[in-house]
């Protein structure tokens, strides 16, 4: 299912990349000052949802920028 | 997914994130490396978004004969390696279920698959009934071939002028706002202006969802600790009022009253830049007929209609505070900050929409505030080649490439010079706007209806024509009237075409498109497309090709050759209008060659073909330097960036109306909508759109992803509105214009928040056709029509 990436601006970081670290879905890259790229990876469709929304409703996030996004998964799925 | 491939797309997509974030690439790193891409079985390139007009660039991976993967572009200035949602999913845009694979005939009312020679001789068929009626209805989703070939074509080959984009629908009032001002189209600055204003001013703009890439360049700012003051003046609050420190909510259209009020107080306090304006400026009104060009003013009669526009009264047209409109008028008044408008439908979608644009810039001019990196009257666009293709190439009913109208002998000269047409074929009379050649392929010859038939390419008038169903309702339609209809999926259009042809999309197909800085942008076909579907300049070529070789002579030129000849690179003629051969040659780059001699008139010089393939893009006019490298224009009009500026003239406005080098200042008074909310229909109906579904949906609304996230329209009301008639959020009510009716869920308190008295419906959703109700009034010059007020009721629905 789709890899996504993004840089989520986190002016207060503390608490927010904790949340972040606790879920193996998501891998934080090196910080450009406050703006720190991040990977979402997951299973299913729903499970890419769920978590993008959370990330997205988490407090401290201000402000979010999709990077990239592979869905060659979806192809072999839906035989499109 | 296998584990090690898994791995590999975690490693790209970090790699693409971190570049992103800001640090800096190596300096001999190219795309493919800095992702660890090449092992990956993933082909890579670039290419320009699919969606809106920011144009950003995307890298889009290809395996196995698919689009796979989508990654910001690092190298694209534009988006620095950003995307929206929308960019982000653009990969899968391609692939509905749905797609159109075969050309398809309507026979006793259903469409019937048919091959393509059949198609062609069905389009050519029509166009031999009359040519004087065949017209052609396109977009700023056209690339800039595309356009090109379809203007050729009708201006060039049946010199009927019936070809308009639905632009017109979109930016027309941009175009007659720039030309009216600065005699030529186009913005002079560009999007570094984001990066160096201290005070960006929205005016009925939504970027955060309309620009969201544009609006994060802004955001990035504040988030590295700059101060950006952030005014949002709209008609119901956005995602974008939410970022704002200042939100000022007005009374539809009276944007022209606070326009006129701040420069009523500019020149009260004697705060606007007499220098500036000494220098470079003309003062300008209308006549009885409004026109581009109007008369001439003086200074004192300029000052003298202000008068009147005092904070208090503009506060009584407009309902923004007096107070606001003096904080306006202070900053515009200062002299150590600099200043960026932009706007984009809400200006543009208006029946003064042209009064609008000028006063804007009118602002700008007369505060002094333009000409520098970050002060800057600045319109966006909606569609990816607006300005490319509709505005450049000239596509709309009264242009021709590269700046020219119809009107004017000397340049449908220079086009049948271009093109080898034999002088005096090209007609003078502009063709019908979109409104027009719409209304007049509704109504029977014998009433006016003198259009039989229409080609509608790339767009989607069935779902976005106002008061839809006077205009392009099958009800309403003559049987002798025909559509053609050239798109990738079902809409509502193909519902009423009488021929459906398949078309490639995207990067299915060579293209090149021209986004709202004057950038060109260039790709390369990358994935065939599903089934038939085939190229729309093919299309067009096979087309006159099939009226050629029947010995209709609109199709020779003056030396009786094929007008539409293709030729390789050693001038030897390649028959690409049969579709095995199209692809021999690159005909994008053969039609873009002839076309960009026409760029030279009005300085928007294009550069060869192959320097786009090597960039991501070049904004125009893009100028030929002494050691043979080419040099783009971020800041035109102004002495340090732009070559054709005079030594020492430090601006210079090189094609002013006033033919002194000035640009024009107009007086434009605030005048009341043609339809005002009364007792009978108590509120204002705005219409528009949302981040995550691009115009009509046709595309958006085949991606999973997307359609999930929005799946279907809704009015927004006020919660008082709402209490008042007794509905509660997500009941169904029925809105009610003179012109239509529309059953439809109420939203309270959602994503936008209109004030009481308005309600607000987006018009992605081809179920729920909000264009059925709205007011097919336009502005007198731009012929745009005005989609964001009308008058409504809501009803409540028994049951609620």
């Amino acid at each position: 299912m789709p890899v996504l990436s993004a840089v989520l601006t986190l002016p207060d970081a503390e608490a927010t990349l904790a949340a972040l670290a606790d879920k193996p879905e998501v891998t934080l890259g090196p910080p450009n000052g406050v703006r720190y790229p991040v990977v979402l990876s997951t299973e299913t469709r729903q499970a890419d949802k769920t978590l993008w929304n959370w990330v997205q409703a988490l407090p401290g996030v201000v402000h979010v920028e999709l990077v990239f996004v592979d869905f060659s998964d979806l192809h072999a799925q839906e035989g499109t | 997914m296998k584990p090690d491939r898994r791995k590999f797309i975690q490693i790209s997509a970090m790699a693409a994130a971190t570049a992103a974030a800001g640090h800096a690439l190596p300096a001999n790193a190219n795309s493919e490396e800095m992702r660890g891409r090449a092992g990956g079985g993933v082909k890579w390139d670039k290419a320009p978004c699919r969606f809106c007009g920011t144009g950003c660039h995307v890298q889009v991976g290809v395996q196995g004969g698919k689009v796979v993967a989508i990654a910001g572009d690092e190298h694209a200035e534009v988006n620095k390696g950003l995307l929206c949602v929308k960019g982000y999913h653009v990969g899968l845009a391609l692939y509905g279920e749905d797609r159109l694979t075969t050309p398809q005939l309507r026979v006793n009312g259903k469409l019937q698959s048919i091959s393509w020679e059949r198609a062609i001789q069905v389009i050519a068929d029509r166009v031999e009934l009359d040519p004087a009626g065949f017209g052609i209805y396109g977009s700023g989703q056209w690339t800039i071939p595309e356009g090109y070939i379809c203007q050729k074509f009708i201006k060039g080959a049946l010199a009927n002028n019936h070809i308009d984009p639905n632009a017109r629908l979109c930016m027309a009032s941009a175009v007659t706002g720039f030309l009216a001002t600065y005699g030529v189209d186009e913005p002079a600055g560009c999007y570094t202006d984001l990066d160096k204003a201290d005070v960006v001013i929205m005016w009925g703009n939504n970027p955060a969802e309309m620009h969201p890439v544009l609006f994060s360049r802004i955001v990035d700012r504040r988030s590295r600790g700059e101060e950006v003051t952030l005014i949002d003046i709209g008609t119901r609050r956005t995602r974008t009022t939410a970022h704002c420190q200042h939100y000022m909510e007005f009374r539809p259209q009276t944007d022209l009253a606070i326009a006129n009020g701040i420069a009523h107080l500019l020149l009260k306090n004697n705060t606007y830049d007499a220098d500036f304006v000494e220098r470079f400026c003309s003062f300008r009104k209308d006549t009885e007929k409004p026109s581009l060009f109007g008369e001439a003013m003086e200074f004192a009669e300029y000052r003298k209609h202000l008068e009147s526009y005092t904070p208090e009264f503009v506060e009584e047209l407009s309902g923004v505070p007096a107070a606001d409109i003096r904080m306006l008028a202070e900053l515009f008044g200062r002299r150590d900050i600099k200043i960026t408008s932009l706007w984009c439908m809400g200006v543009n979608q208006h029946t003064r929409g042209t009064a609008m644009n000028t006063l804007i810039h009118g602002v700008h001019l007369l505060s002094g505030h333009f000409g520098t990196p970050g002060d800057a009257p600045t319109s966006l666009t909606g569609q990816p080649s607006a300005c490319g293709t509709a505005r450049e190439v000239g596509t709309l009913a009264h242009a021709l490439p590269g700046g020219r109208i119809v009107k004017k002998d000397e340049h449908r000269a220079q086009t049948e010079e271009i093109w080898n047409l034999p002088s005096g074929r090209m007609n003078a009379k502009p063709g019908y706007h979109t409104m027009e050649m719409f209304k007049r392929w509704c109504a029977p010859k014998e009433e006016g209806g003198d259009i039989h038939t229409i080609w509608v390419q790339v767009t989607n008038p069935g779902q976005t024509i106002p008061n839809s169903h006077q205009f392009i309702d099958p009800g309403v339609k003559d049987p002798n009237k025909f559509m053609i209809c050239s798109d990738v999926y079902p809409t509502a259009t193909t519902d009423i075409a009488d021929l459906v042809l398949p078309s490639a999309m995207w990067v299915e197909k060579n293209g090149m498109f021209g986004n709202s800085e004057r950038r060109t942008q260039q790709w390369f076909r990358m994935v065939k497309p599903p089934g038939d579907a085939r190229d729309d300049v093919w299309q067009v070529l096979a087309v006159a090709r099939e009226l050629y070789e029947r010995g209709n002579g609109s199709f020779k030129d003056k030396d009786g050759n094929f007008l539409f000849a293709i030729q390789d690179e050693k001038g030897v003629d390649v028959p690409a209008w049969k579709w095995e051969r199209f692809y021999t040659v690159n005909v994008d780059k053969v039609l873009f060659e002839e076309y960009r001699k026409f760029s030279l008139l009005k300085h928007k010089d294009l550069a060869p073909y192959e320097e786009y393939v090597k960039s991501r893009g070049l904004r125009w006019p893009v100028v030929k330097q002494p050691d043979g490298s080419w040099r783009e224009t971020r800041f035109r009009f102004s002495e340090f960036d732009d070559p054709y500026v005079t030594k020492g003239a430090e601006i210079e406005f090189y094609h002013s109306t006033s033919k002194d080098n000035k640009a024009q200042i107009w007086w434009r008074p605030f005048e009341d909508a043609p339809e005002i909310p009364d007792a009978e229909y108590p509120l204002w109906l705005c219409t528009g759109r949302v981040i995550e579904h691009w115009h009509t949906g046709t595309m958006t609304r085949r991606i999973p992803q997307l359609r999930d996230a929005m799946p279907q329209a809704y009015v927004e009301m006020h919660r008082e509105d709402a209490a008042e008639l007794g509905v509660a959020n997500g009941e169904l009510v029925r809105l009610e214009t003179r012109r239509g009716a529309l059953e439809i869920n109420v939203w309270i308190d959602g994503r936008g928040k209109p004030p009481r008295g308005s309600v607000f419906v987006p018009f992605f959703d081809e179920r729920l056709l909000i264009n059925k109700l709205t007011l097919d009034a336009y502005d007198p010059i731009s012929k745009q029509p005005d989609y964001k007020k009308c008058a409504v009721r809501v009803v409540r629905l028994p049951g609620s």
